[in-house]
């Protein structure tokens, strides 16, 4: 494992110990802020993460963004999701009115709270963990298991969606709504082509100009 | 070059994240100033007032001196038995 994933889960494993330890402070509506936004923030950013996976999948960006640019971003955005899906839950640790325990954050469906949406929420973050874990490991496991690993994204997406609409304190916000109704169009749609097989024309007519034992244009 | 500019893609992207969830948190501690969601909310039954003690008026007048019950002022004492009253039950 590399220096940074060891510093990142050295970083996820010391936030959830930390917020362990200071869960008798009193922070008053801080933690439920913090939840809040953090969560809007990670929904949107998982959001542009699967529309770049899609973009890749698809082709559909080349000639706007380079395809290695949207993958490192691709990449980047899935663990920023990551972060604060991390920081969603654990500042729900310290919010004194729900009291969420720590077995609720880990174990779906077991809250107190809206304990259906609560546990998509919590069963979103485990996919979500599985699918970035497993592009780490990407050489050691087949492709085919991979990607099958991979199309579980679709399913951290949807239980994403369901969590935030149905567990959401901001939903009823027009920002929060239509931002809902904006993600899941675009991935609705970019999924559709992906299972369409839509290929960009401009990637056929790269193609057709790539040498035989080169590459295409458009790779770096 | 290219693992610059995604370096500076990445900064870039990261500082507007923390930004946008600090400046939200701001925003939705400073839109519940009470805590009204966060606390639960302790709802108090209002204390009702004493009711005042009431006397009723008696008018002074001299043909009325029945009507009106004449309100107790004080409870009836009973007298306590006192060491004289003992002494003369013994002899």
């Amino acid at each position: 494992m590399t220096s940074s994933r060891l510093g990142l889960l050295a970083f996820f494993v010391a936030s959830f110990a930390g917020g362990l330890a200071l869960r008798s402070a009193e922070l008053g509506t801080i933690p439920w802020a913090v939840s809040r936004a953090s969560g809007l923030a990670a929904f949107a950013v998982l959001s542009a993460s699967v529309a770049m996976g899609l973009l890749i999948s698809t082709k559909a960006s080349d000639g706007l963004m380079s395809r290695p640019f949207v993958f490192q971003m691709h990449q980047f955005l899935a663990v920023a999701s990551l972060t604060l899906i991390a920081v969603h839950a654990g500042s729900l640790l310290f919010d004194g009115f729900i009291e969420f325990t720590s077995l609720a954050l880990i174990v779906p469906f077991i809250s107190s709270y809206e304990p259906l949406a609560v546990g998509a929420g919590v069963i979103a973050a485990w996919l979500a963990a599985i699918t970035t874990a497993s592009s780490w490991m990407r050489s050691r496991i087949s492709p085919k298991r991979w990607r099958k690993l991979h199309y579980l994204t679709f399913l951290a997406y949807f239980a994403s969606l369901g969590h935030g609409v149905f567990a959401g304190t901001d939903t009823g916000l027009p920002l929060v709504y239509w931002g809902y109704v904006l993600s899941a169009a675009a991935v609705l749609a970019l999924t559709t082509l992906r299972i369409t097989g839509y290929r960009a024309p401009r990637r056929a007519a790269a193609k057709a100009k790539a040498t035989p034992g080169g590459h295409a244009r458009g790779l770096a | 070059m290219a693992a610059a500019r995604y370096l500076k893609a990445r900064l870039s992207i990261g500082a507007a994240l923390a930004a946008s969830v600090i400046g939200g948190s701001v925003y939705f501690v400073q839109a519940s100033p009470g805590s009204t969601t966060s606390e639960p909310l302790e709802v108090t039954a209002p204390v009702a007032p004493p009711p005042a003690a009431t006397l009723p008026i008696v008018p002074a007048s001299a043909g009325n001196t029945a009507a009106a019950p004449a309100a107790p002022t004080s409870a009836p004492v009973k007298p306590k038995a006192t060491a004289t009253a003992k002494r003369s039950r013994a002899s």
